[in-house]
């Protein structure tokens, strides 16, 4: 009776947390983790394959995981490295994965020069620079910049016309501006820095893929995609969600 | 499927003919199959006798030699059947230049002059063409296997080849993979007196580049739909059923639509291969097509297991083979037009290279280099830097450096070869050091500095490698494999258009977007990404990994030094497979090692 009970007790699944700085998501048959202190990416695979979490079906988590004690020899090396907390940090939950990317909000055959204004351009510069700053600072302190700004509005807040017009301000300009490295990142930085300064706020994500692992940057407001594809974002799988 | 053999004889003495009698007795005990398609004294052409082999038989008047292929003529577009003989005297008077001025097509001809014969392989190199000397007689044939069966000895490895193969992905410098065995190459004559040989370029992109540059936008969009039409159409007129492979993306779709006019007198199916992944799965895109067309679509999930054992199952080839016959050689294609009766498998290969898919780095470049510092040159590379206008582009001021560098200084960009070089992680030490300096490796077009726009050397160096596959068997049934858009006078027209008409709004191929955008669906049209089969890749090789691991780490690659096995262990480790941008390496060498290991054990 006493080694049932035992049995029992060691089957109950444990809850672990991610870190503040840490998120994750399922991809193939890998689980992502990224610490955004040091813009680091871990990979696990089990051997078996099957997946110790107890995975939601969600693409991007930010809150606990189940974890099942068969994998434990794993979660403590998770623990080791600091991927898995067993306290539970101030902020957790889900964060809500943007709808699913469908349509580009201006394509490049749709593109107006005509509307730029001399503010366009200022606010072009600045935001450029802003966003060359930025890319200075860890991930993780950008993301605390934008949410501390999207703490004061709630949701996603645009105005459909005037962020097209913004965007197509924005990507009228682009190609003025200097090339830079990790092009999408600097870009989502500078376009989010952009719309931010005209009270528009949409979604940041970080998407990536396993075959083989890259990962990418878009902004996105609904189903619109701001600065890219929505058929290349589509092979992405969110990982960061602001 | 057209299967030849031509023996060649340096004079005509006994000794050389004895020798040709024993070459033919053994070829005809091999296979009864083989049929005298051409005869005189120091020319013989054999031909496969298989199901419409005689329709690929053209003479060259009475006897000034043979054409084995597909023909047509340059002007109507309209194909050359067996029964008419071609204009002899002029062709072989012109050294067989003139097939090439006046006709186009999948062929390989022998021409019987007096003094000189002469071999030509197509422009498009649609049939393979390889030669040997086996004694006095020198051989030319399409098939590894029946050089084989004639000279009765092993064939020997050219591991220098191999290693350029292993470190550059496909080389193509008229040298192969095997020992005393070379390739006439697309365009290319082999003149032959006696026991001296020549060599020359009878159709050379370059030079097509360089006349009658078209830059009017709305004749080039024209034309490109005329003669794009005009080709498949071509193709199709000899084929009553025809499988389409339909991908979803840009190119295929134009084939399937370029097939519309004939679509009511034909059998016409489309066939589309998906599988799970996030950039494998098209079928929404093949399905607009199909139902544009008004054709039935067939869609098919890839295979993930057994995929490599019929790989190993195929006859030995000259060189290795590449990363898409591994993918793209579906087994039930051949099934699928057997039961169908197709006798042709249309593609959309090629479209990336002749429509210009690019991210448009070079536009700027290349109209700096027509055209000099011109006002024009600033719109033109602004427009650049709009194409495809994402996060992941570049800026003006990248356009306009590169238009100064390669388009008015006229710097030759570095080589693609070193670049390809560089992202290969398993390839060992010594066989960079084997496969030596890659001036050798270079296509004859190259081996010169050329004389073209910086982005239209890079269209024409994609071009430069023919398409190996070029029929399919199953139990009696022969289809071939036909890459319309790799037709001489499409290659040619968009070879004389400047990229930056090809891309002349923002978007890539956008020259062929407005060709086709009324008889396309529109998403097809106004998609930007394309369909990728790496996940498929990668899902095929953990599928098999117990096989991939033990050919690669145990594999003759690995005994000759070629690959390296600690790089080989990491790669396909749990931890790391897949997460890297080797998984397309990983499938190239695997080709080489089957290519390698089928050689060995057929000798």
């Amino acid at each position: 009776m006493e080694t049932l009970k035992e049995e029992i007790a060691e089957a109950t699944p444990q809850t672990y947390f991610l870190p503040e700085h840490i998120h994750a998501c399922r991809c193939g048959s890998h689980v992502i983790f990224l610490d955004t202190t040091q813009e680091h990416y871990t990979a696990v695979t089990w051997p078996a394959g099957d997946l110790p979490f107890l995975c939601t079906g969600e693409s991007a988590w930010r809150g606990r995981f189940v974890v099942d004690v068969h994998s434990q020899p794993y979660v403590d090396e998770l623990l080791d490295r600091g991927l898995l907390t067993r306290t539970r940090p101030s902020e957790n939950g889900f964060v809500a994965v943007a709808a699913e990317p469908a349509t580009r909000l201006v394509a490049e055959d749709e593109l107006e020069p005509r509307s730029i204004r001399l503010v366009h351009i200022a606010q072009f510069v600045a935001a450029r620079w802003c966003a060359r700053r930025l890319l200075k600072r860890p991930l993780f302190e950008s993301i605390q910049r934008f949410r501390r700004r999207k703490a004061r509005v709630s949701g996603e807040v645009f105005d459909l016309p005037t962020l097209r017009r913004l965007v197509n301000a924005y990507q009228c300009l682009r190609p003025l501006g200097a090339a830079h490295e990790r092009a999408d990142l600097f870009d989502s930085y500078a376009l989010l820095e952009f719309l931010s300064a005209r009270d528009q706020y949409v979604s940041f994500v970080l998407g990536i893929t396993t075959v083989p692992l890259r990962k990418h940057a878009w902004l996105q407001a609904d189903h619109y995609v701001l600065n890219e594809e929505p058929a290349f974002v589509r092979g992405f799988k969110p990982i960061l969600v602001v | 499927m057209c299967r030849y053999l031509a023996l060649i004889l340096a004079e005509f003495d006994v000794e050389s003919l004895n020798q040709r009698k024993l070459m033919i007795d053994r070829i005809q005990r091999s296979d009864s199959a083989w049929t005298k398609g051409f005869e005189s004294d120091c020319l013989l052409v054999l031909y496969r006798n298989n199901v419409g082999a005689r329709s690929r038989l053209h003479l060259i008047g009475a006897k000034g030699g043979v054409v084995m292929g597909t023909l047509f003529n340059s002007d109507t577009a309209w194909a050359i059947h067996c029964s008419e003989y071609l204009e002899g005297l002029q062709i072989v008077d012109s050294g067989g230049r003139r097939l090439v001025d006046r006709y186009w097509g999948r062929y390989c001809a022998f021409i019987n002059d007096e003094r000189a014969r002469y071999v030509l392989r197509d422009p498009c190199g649609g049939l393979p063409c390889y030669h040997a000397e086996i004694g006095r007689v020198k051989v030319l044939f399409s098939d590894l296997e029946d050089y084989v069966s004639l000279t009765r000895e092993h064939v020997q490895i050219d591991w220098e080849y191999v290693a350029a193969h292993v470190v550059n992905g496909r080389v193509q410098s008229g040298r192969t993979a095997i020992k005393g065995i070379r390739e006439v190459l697309p365009g290319e004559c082999l003149k032959i007196i006696r026991d001296t040989e020549s060599r020359q370029f009878y159709w050379n992109p370059f030079e097509v580049a360089g006349r009658d540059v078209i830059e009017d936008v709305r004749y080039a969009t024209q034309e490109l739909q005329r003669r794009t039409i005009a080709v498949v159409e071509a193709w199709a007129a000899n084929h009553s059923s025809i499988l389409v492979r339909l991908s979803g993306g840009l190119d295929s779709a134009i084939v399937l639509s370029s097939l519309s006019g004939v679509a009511r007198s034909k059998d016409i199916a489309c066939v589309n291969d998906y599988s799970t992944g996030s950039d494998t799965d098209e079928r929404h895109y093949a399905r607009a097509c199909a139902r544009t067309a008004n054709v039935e679509i067939i869609e098919r999930k890839r295979t993930l297991l057994a995929q490599l054992e019929l790989n190993s199952g195929t006859r030995p080839r000259v060189n290795p083979h590449t990363c898409l016959d591994f993918i793209e050689n579906h087994p039930s294609d051949a099934e699928l037009a057997a039961q169908r009766m197709a006798t042709a498998v249309f593609t959309g290969r090629g479209g990336d290279q002749i429509f210009y898919k690019s991210e448009g780095l070079w536009l700027g470049a290349d109209y700096a280099y027509t055209h000099g510092p011109t006002l024009e040159f600033l719109r033109v590379a602004m427009r650049a830097s709009y194409a495809n206008c994402t996060a992941r582009n570049s800026s003006i001021w990248t356009h306009l450096k590169h238009g100064y560098r390669y388009g008015l200084q006229r710097k030759q960009p570095g080589r693609p070869e070193q670049n390809v070089a560089r992202g290969r992680r398993l390839v060992s030490r010594e066989a960079i050091e084997m496969k030596g300096e890659d001036q050798q490796w270079l296509h004859p077009w190259f081996s010169t500095s050329c004389s073209a726009a910086p982005g239209k050397a890079l269209q024409v160096r994609a071009l430069a490698i023919p398409e190996a596959e070029i029929g399919i068997r199953s139990a009696g049934w022969e289809a071939e494999i036909i890459h319309p858009l790799l037709s001489q006078p499409l290659i040619e027209f968009c070879i004389s258009v400047p990229t930056y008409i090809l891309m002349h709004s923002n978007v890539d191929r956008s020259l062929a977007r407005a060709a086709f955008k009324s008889s396309l669906p529109c998403e097809i049209v106004l998609r930007r990404t394309k369909g990728g089969v790496n996940e498929h890749i990668a899902d095929v090789l953990r599928a098999n990994m117990t096989i991939v691991r033990r050919f690669l780490r145990e594999g003759i690659l690995v005994k000759n030094g070629l690959l390296d096995q600690n790089a080989i262990d990491t790669a396909l480790s749990e931890e790391h497979f897949g997460l890297h941008r080797g998984t397309v390496e990983i499938v190239d060498h695997l080709n080489t090692e089957l290519w390698a290991n089928l050689l060995t054990t057929a000798s």
